[in-house]
Parts: C-alpha cells; sequence; structure tokens
C-alpha cells in the first residue's frame, strides 16, 4: 500500500468517521466530511492519471481477499461524488441548524457507504455499503422538519424500494458468484445465468436511480417528505451516482451482451427521460422539480449505455467508446448541477420559508446574488444551455442518438429513433421547467414573505458548485480525455477520447463524434460569446454617447402592489398540462377561490380553477398496495382465526404427505 | 364543377368594398350622423335656447364645447344638427370649442413618420364602445393598412399611444410607464370624449379629468363614440396626410 492507497483508506474512513465526530457536534461531524471528501477528490484524480489505487485490504468472511481499490471506473464514480460531498459538506456546516445530531450522523453514514461501495474490490463489500447507505438514507430522510404522517409514509416507500433494490442485486451479485466461483471482479463467462443476472441487476441498479417505472422511489421521498435539502442533494446527485456505477460495475463484468440488452435499456431510459421532463415541467415544488429531472438525466446515461451496448453488438467500436463517454460525461454533468438546484432549494427553504414555486421570487439582490448566480449557471446546465457541463452531455447523448441509423436489424433503428425523438422531446420540455425554476423562485419579483432574510454560508458552496459546472462544460475535451482510463476499464480495451479539431480549432480542442460525424468545440464557445458581448458592449457604449433614453422595461403595464395579479408559476406551466393531457391525466378539480364574504355566501363559490395531474405508475403502486392489503385482510380475517380442529386437520395432512413423500423416496 | 372557387367570381363581381376614405370624401353611409359634430344650423344666436337641453354643459350661449359632447342629440329639438365636418379632430383642447379647424403653421407632430404609423391603444377606463370603433379600424372595410397604420402589442414597437376611456386612478401608472416606453419621436392621441374631459362620468370617483393632466396630448378626437372615419383622420392629422385644405 503506497501513500495514494493510505489516503484512500483514510479518505473512506474520514467520511465513515464523521459519525461519531457528530456527536461531539454535528458541525464537527460536517467538517470532517469536507476534509474526507476532499481527500477522496484528490486520490481519485491520482488514480485516472496514474492508474488504480489500492487501498487497506483483508480477508473476507468467505475466503476471498477484500480491499479498498480505486480502478479507473470507480475512480471516476469518487471523482463525481466527492465533487458534490465537499460543496453539500460544506453547505451544511451553515445550514444544518437541528438540535439533534442525526442528521449529521446518518448524513456522514450515506457518504461513507457510498464511498465504500464505490471503492471495494469485493462485490461482498459492495453489498455492505449498499445496504448500509439504504438504511442510513432513510434516516436521514426522516430528519424532515415536522416529521407528519406524510414524512413517515414516503419515508418507508424510499426505504420499501430501496430493500427491493438490495434484494435484486443480491440476487445479481449471487448470480456472478455461481457463473465465476468468486466474488473478486474477474469477467464472468456469458450464458444463460447472465441474462438473470442482467435483468435482476438492471431492476436493482435502476429502483437507485429512479428510472421509469421505478421513478417513485426518487421523487416521493425527496419531494413528498421535504426532506433535508443537503441530503435531498446527496441523495439525488450521489445515491443515484451510486446506482449508475453498480449498473456499470455490473455490466463491465459481463462481456458479450445481447443486442436485447441494450435495446431494453435504451427503451427504459428513453420512457424515463420523457416522463421524467414532463412531471418536472407540471411540478410547482422546488424539490419536486430537480427531483423529477434526476429522473430525465438518469434515463439519458440509460440511453447512451444502451446505445453503447447495441453498437458493441453491432460491431461499432468508435460510437461503443463514444456512446460511452457520452454516458459518464452525462453522469458527472448531472452531479453538479443537480447538486447547486438541490443546494439552492434548501436556500430557498431557509430564505423564504417555503417550496412552493407560486410564491417565491426576487432575490437577485444583495447577499442572494451568490446563490442566485450558481443556480442560474445549475438551470441553464441542466437546460443543457451551451457552453455548461448539461449542454455538452446531452450534446453527445443526442449525437449518439444520431448514429443509430447505423444499427440493425432495423426495429433496433426504429427504437433509436423513437427515443431520439423523445430525447428532443424531453430536452424541450425540461427547457421550459428550468426557465420556470429559474424564473420563478430567484428572478421575477419578491412574493413570500420572508422567513430568514439572510442566510449567510448557504450561497458560497451553491455559487461554487455553479462554478463548476461552468468548468465542467467549457474544459469538456480535457476532461474527456481525463475520463480515458475510465471508459478503457469498462471497455477492457485502450481507448482514444473523441477529441480533435477542426476548421482552424486547435487540436483537442473538440468533442468529435464519428469520423467526423459531428464536431463540436466548448472552449470556442464562451470565446465567440465573449466577442459578440463585446461588440454589443461597444455599440451600447456608443449608444449612449449619442444619448439614448434609460427606460423600465414593458411589463404590460404592471405595477408593484398588485403582485396577485401577476403571472404564476402554475399558469406559465398549464399550456403542457393541457397540451399533454392524455400522458398527465390531467384534470380539472373543483376548488374554492378567495375569501368568501357574507353576502357572497348566498351563492356557491366553487369553479374548476386547479388542474391535477396524475403519475400513472403511482396509480399503479397505490393498486397493487390496495391488492396487497386485500390478500392479506382475507388471510386475517378468513384463514389466520380458524378453528382449532382445522389447524389439527392440517398439521395431520401435512405429517403425512411428508412422510408419504420420505417412505417414497427411500 | 368549377375549378375556380364560387368566391373568386363572387368577390370580383362586388369589386371593392373598402372605403376610400381619405382619398376621397368620406360617404353618409361611411358615417353615420354622430361622426359629425353638432352646429347650429340657424347660427350662434340659436344656442341659448339649447343651453338647458345639454346634459354634460357642452353647450353656452358662445359656443359648442365639442370636446364634451356625447352626441345624444337632445339639442336637435333646438335648431342644432350633426352637420359639422367628418374631419373634427384637432391639434389643441381650445380648437374643440372655436370649431375653426384652423391651422397656425407648426408642423404635424410625426412629420418625420410619412408613410406608416404603429399605434398601442391603451383603454384607461373606457366603457368599450370606443375600443370597438378603434379596432374596427384593423377590418377590411376601414382597413388601416392600407394607410401603412398598424396596431402593435407593446409600446415599445409603436409610435402612437391611442388612449380611450376616463384616465382611472388605478391607470395612472401604467399609462406613465407606457408613454415612457414609448421610443421618440411619439405622440398621444385622445379618442373620445372622456380621454378629453370625462365624458359622462366626469367629476366621478377614482377619476382624472382628463388626460391632458397626466401626458401631453398631441391630438384630440371628439366623439361619444367617435367613428373609425374620425380615428382615422386623428391619426392622419399626426402626420398631415388628413384631407384638410391649405396644409398643415
Amino acid at each position: 500500500m503506497d501513500a495514494a492507497g493510505i489516503v484512500l483508506s483514510a479518505a473512506v474512513a474520514g467520511l465513515f468517521a464523521g459519525a461519531p465526530m457528530s456527536l461531539l457536534h454535528r458541525r464537527a461531524g460536517y467538517a470532517t466530511a469536507t476534509v474526507a471528501s476532499g481527500l477522496l477528490f484528490a486520490v481519485a484524480i491520482v488514480a485516472l492519471v496514474a492508474g488504480p489505487v489500492q487501498g487497506l485490504g483483508w480477508s473476507g468472511p468467505l475466503g476471498d481477499p477484500e480491499s479498498l481499490r480505486l480502478d479507473g471506473l470507480s475512480a471516476f464514480f469518487a471523482l463525481a461524488a466527492s465533487t458534490v460531498w465537499i460543496a453539500t459538506s460544506f453547505y451544511s456546516l451553515a445550514y444544518d441548524d437541528r438540535p439533534s445530531p442525526l442528521l449529521a450522523i446518518c448524513y456522514s453514514l450515506t457518504l461513507g457507504s457510498i464511498a465504500l461501495l464505490v471503492s471495494s474490490s469485493s462485490l461482498v463489500l459492495f453489498l455492505v455499503g449498499w445496504e448500509t447507505m439504504t438504511l442510513a438514507s432513510y434516516g436521514m430522510i426522516l430528519q424532515a422538519h415536522g416529521r407528519s404522517g406524510r414524512v413517515f409514509s414516503a419515508s418507508f416507500v424510499f426505504l420499501a424500494f430501496g430493500e427491493a433494490s438490495t434484494l435484486l442485486v443480491f440476487v445479481a451479485v449471487a448470480g456472478l458468484r455461481v457463473m465465476t466461483g468468486t466474488f473478486a471482479e474477474v469477467p464472468a463467462a456469458a450464458g444463460s445465468l447472465a441474462t438473470v443476472v442482467f435483468v435482476a441487476g438492471l431492476i436493482g441498479f435502476g429502483l437507485k436511480m429512479g428510472v421509469a417505472p421505478f421513478h417513485m422511489s426518487e421523487w416521493l421521498p425527496i419531494a413528498h417528505s421535504s426532506a433535508p435539502s443537503n441530503a435531498s442533494a446527496v441523495l439525488s446527485s450521489t445515491l443515484t451516482l451510486a446506482g449508475a456505477y453498480g449498473l456499470f460495475r455490473l455490466l463491465s463484468l459481463l462481456p458479450s451482451p445481447p443486442l436485447w440488452w441494450g435495446a431494453v435499456m435504451l427503451g427504459i431510459g428513453a420512457v424515463s427521460v420523457l416522463l421524467g421532463a414532463l412531471f418536472a415541467t407540471v411540478s410547482e415544488h422546488t424539490k419536486g422539480l430537480p427531483a423529477y429531472s434526476t429522473i430525465e438525466n438518469n434515463g439519458l446515461i440509460l440511453v447512451a449505455l444502451g446505445i453503447a451496448l447495441i453498437a458493441r453488438t453491432d460491431g461499432l467500436p468508435g460510437l461503443y467508446v463514444f456512446a460511452l463517454f457520452a454516458a459518464f460525461y452525462q453522469a458527472l454533468a448531472h452531479a453538479v448541477a443537480k447538486t447547486a438546484l438541490f443546494l439552492s432549494a434548501g436556500y430557498l427553504e431557509h430564505a423564504a420559508g417555503t417550496f412552493d414555486l407560486n410564491s417565491l421570487g426576487g432575490r437577485t439582490r444583495g447577499s442572494d446574488r451568490t446563490a442566485y448566480l450558481g443556480t442560474l449557471a445549475a438551470t441553464l446546465s441542466l437546460a443543457a444551455t451551451p457552453p455548461l457541463a448539461g449542454f455538452v452531455s446531452e450534446w453527445m447523448v443526442l449525437e449518439a442518438l444520431f448514429q443509430s441509423y447505423r444499427f440493425h436489424p432495423e426495429w433496433v433503428q426504429f427504437e433509436g429513433l423513437l427515443s431520439g425523438a423523445a430525447v428532443a422531446l424531453a430536452a424541450g420540455l425540461i427547457l421550459v421547467a428550468m426557465v420556470k425554476f429559474m424564473g420563478f423562485s430567484l428572478l421575477w419579483r419578491p412574493r413570500a414573505t420572508a422567513a430568514d432574510p439572510r442566510a449567510p454560508g448557504l450561497g458560497a458552496p451553491i455559487a461554487a458548485a455553479g462554478a463548476a459546472i461552468v468548468g465542467v462544460g467549457v474544459a469538456a475535451p480535457w476532461i474527456l480525455k481525463f475520463l480515458t482510463p475510465t471508459v478503457a476499464a469498462f471497455a477492457g480495451a485502450p481507448v482514444v477520447a473523441p477529441v480533435g479539431g477542426l476548421l482552424s480549432v486547435p487540436d483537442g480542442w473538440s468533442i468529435v463524434s464519428g469520423s467526423p460525424f459531428g464536431i463540436i468545440s466548448p472552449p470556442v464557445i464562451p470565446i465567440a460569446l465573449a466577442a459578440g458581448a463585446l461588440v454589443a458592449v461597444g455599440y451600447y457604449a456608443l449608444g449612449r454617447r449619442r444619448g439614448a433614453r434609460r427606460v423600465a422595461p414593458w411589463m404590460a403595464g404592471s405595477v408593484p402592489g398588485l403582485e396577485r395579479e401577476t403571472y404564476t408559476s402554475f399558469g406559465y406551466s398549464t399550456g403542457i398540462r393541457i397540451m399533454m393531457g392524455s400522458l398527465l391525466q390531467t384534470r380539472e378539480v373543483r376548488a374554492q377561490v378567495g375569501s368568501v364574504t357574507r353576502a357572497e355566501l348566498a351563492t356557491p363559490v366553487s369553479y374548476n380553477v386547479d388542474l391535477e395531474v396524475l403519475d400513472v405508475f403511482k396509480v399503479f403502486y397505490d393498486g397493487l398496495i390496495r391488492f396487497g392489503e386485500g390478500v392479506a385482510s382475507v388471510l386475517k380475517t378468513g384463514v389466520m382465526p380458524g378453528r382449532l380442529g382445522r389447524y389439527l386437520a392440517y398439521i395431520l395432512i401435512v405429517t403425512l404427505v411428508v412422510v408419504i413423500y420420505v417412505a417414497s423416496a427411500a | 364543377m368549377s375549378v375556380v372557387p364560387s368566391w373568386v367570381g363572387q368577390s370580383i363581381a362586388r369589386g371593392i368594398l373598402t372605403t376610400r376614405y381619405p382619398r376621397e370624401p368620406a360617404t353618409d353611409a361611411e358615417v353615420p350622423a354622430t361622426g359629425r359634430p353638432p352646429v347650429p344650423v340657424g347660427g350662434p344666436a340659436t344656442l341659448a335656447a339649447a343651453v338647458r337641453s345639454c346634459p354634460v354643459g357642452a353647450i353656452s350661449e358662445a359656443a359648442i364645447d365639442q370636446g364634451i359632447c356625447i352626441r345624444c342629440a337632445r339639442c336637435r329639438t333646438h335648431g342644432l344638427e350633426f352637420a359639422g365636418s367628418v374631419e373634427s379632430a384637432t391639434r389643441s383642447r381650445g380648437d374643440l370649442v372655436e370649431p375653426s379647424a384652423r391651422r397656425d403653421g407648426t408642423p404635424p407632430p410625426l412629420a418625420s413618420l410619412k408613410r406608416s404609423l404603429h399605434v398601442f391603444l391603451i383603454d384607461v377606463g373606457s366603457c368599450n364602445a370606443c375600443n370597438l370603433e378603434v379596432l374596427a379600424l384593423a377590418n377590411p372595410f376601414y382597413d388601416s393598412q392600407r394607410l401603412g397604420i398598424f396596431f402593435t402589442n407593446s409600446p415599445r414597437h409603436a409610435d402612437v399611444l391611442l388612449v380611450v376611456g376616463v384616465p382611472t386612478d388605478a391607470m395612472v401608472e401604467p399609462l406613465r410607464r407606457a408613454y415612457e416606453a414609448l421610443p421618440e419621436p411619439k405622440a398621444v392621441v385622445a379618442v373620445g370624449a372622456c380621454p378629453i374631459g370625462g365624458g359622462v362620468f366626469a367629476g366621478g370617483p377614482g377619476l382624472k379629468g382628463s388626460l391632458a393632466e397626466l401626458v401631453p396630448v398631441d391630438v384630440f378626437v371628439p366623439g361619444c363614440p367617435p367613428t373609425p372615419v374620425n380615428v382615422l383622420d386623428g391619426l392622419l392629422t399626426l402626420t398631415g396626410r388628413d384631407r384638410r385644405p391649405g396644409g398643415t
């Protein structure tokens, strides 16, 4: 174990050590987590530059060697996760003002578990990390303000989905063990068992990524229980990242996948992307909206991964590698952007005391400005605006989808076509969602009465995450080169990053898909933007000299003091509610509006004023729950309180059957 | 069955129905009686008898204030008749009292915009009658676009603020903002008795007395409501393209 290995071991241990430190003081726990995340960040970079890092090792309970190890694949996820954690832990120092240290303890345990599962060399250790992660995050969600029945039921949904996920992952791991005879990571031979492993793994990890049709596991606990914001950020950015890591790791162990694996992933991904974007657009909750956007982004990862698998089977190595880069970049871009967005939701909660987009607004001045800039970067990035991180990743995914015309047989081409249309539609919808979040939470004009007008220390981490978003976007070609070991570790062969140069752009400054199919240069975009801005500023300066008049922007004559009469966030997306009514199951509900005076009481004052949307999958799960409860109730009232005679008869019959069976076998 | 749809032949047979105003004078068919201001047919001497018949006090023994006349026709039994000029718009409030249609030789307010005008209609508290008459300009009969007159959705794109209604307290600030938002050169047209002098609402609670108290008014179009031809004349007055003889 070299110096890097010691640092790795210290980082993982340090993240866990945040839990006991929190008992001293919750800030001590968060500070420990910040430092340990920094260590993990450093050692992940070392692993990507200088090759795998070997940490602490020991002999596992089943005789297999177990150790902390960062290879190319796990180093990437450790890098992305630790980037998020540095921001969230620092943010938590100022955010968490609860008297009890429970949130801090669960937070540290979650971080430590994710670090453990990402850096474990053995699948047993991975499972341990997976399960502690689920339990610790359940603990975090329970710490929501105002423990109502909703908090408990939403947390329970999370736990139920989490445990289902663990069970399926366990099946996948057991399958791998049967196939290879070991828990150590050696590529497994493909067989009929591989299908079981793949399906169990896809569902198990898909549950954690929150993709359709399991997306309730993602949005419900975050949005409905209004989990603490630092927890939301960790859940949405890195818990889903852990799911993605599991999927990547599993697929890297199963070589030569059949065509339908990729096709299934592509289909699930496309549906998730569309549903996530659609529900994000109609969400009025500062945490519900980002949570749905998480579903969309994880869908994009699945789409890219599906394209990669299909390309590998179809013998298109160039597209295979490009789609893999797209998948990893999507994971990275989403992690940083979503962190900033959730931290921003927490900031708004602190500053305005509400999660309702309809009653926020006007936070662009003074100490709000840092949070404002960070949120701006995050929303623009998630809306895929050049040159930010989300733009680069979405461009790469779409470029990969455009090349699905090379697939054969035709039905896969057709699937690529439909998925491309769904992803493109979602890209448009998510733009509406992000404009809505930014416009109605921070821009526009103040509507909420400030609960705590200043939330010190919360703005800086948001702005830092915003800077990371800009960096990941602009420096994309170099980061892609930096990720080469990750893709090589997944593909099991040396790869070349899809960067190049064209049209007098220096070599290595552009991202190239195909040979070349499409090309884009993220570093040149800000240069071009700056040049354009220079022209505009120059023109403006000249215009000023000629005596331009400065007037307030025309806002349909609206004046301060008429806030109630302004456009609402709900109104902004109602067009989508109506247009997409068949998907959203939109229906009008009668609701009473406004205050009623005595004179008006003579006539009923209910109007069709509210539009409700319905998640079809939630309806399905609700039906499933009702069915389960029905069966349980029949068992409880019809079978369990039976007569003693019937029990005795039952025991007698079973005994006879067993005796006959044993006798005949002998 | 004909290849050419039947409406083609019908349209050609019917000919052009769009008014030829202002190239030709407005016909009686185009302008109802109330489109012409009331004048004493028997000379100013007959005014004294009609003073008491006027519900808004527009008639005095010396003159008729066309600005606040609401065209109710009660004075017709006392020797007044809707017989004035269709080109009733004036560039000063005073000209509405002394019905001289006088030209004082100053250039029109928007003389630099010879060929086209973009108009933003703002309702600061009207009964909707003027709105209907103004919007009739956009229909195929008056077809203001043939004269380069277009209605915009934002004052930022407009040359002219066309104001209808009595200025209510709540609309004072939006009106000021709209006026501010107009790019230079700009002009304001007060359409109807309400913005000129309060109309039938004059003196009511929550109302301003006239538009001229709030923003500088360039052209006054009297009437209650003025007909589309009156409004068209008012807009053309801004650029000097109206039918008045003798130049501007």
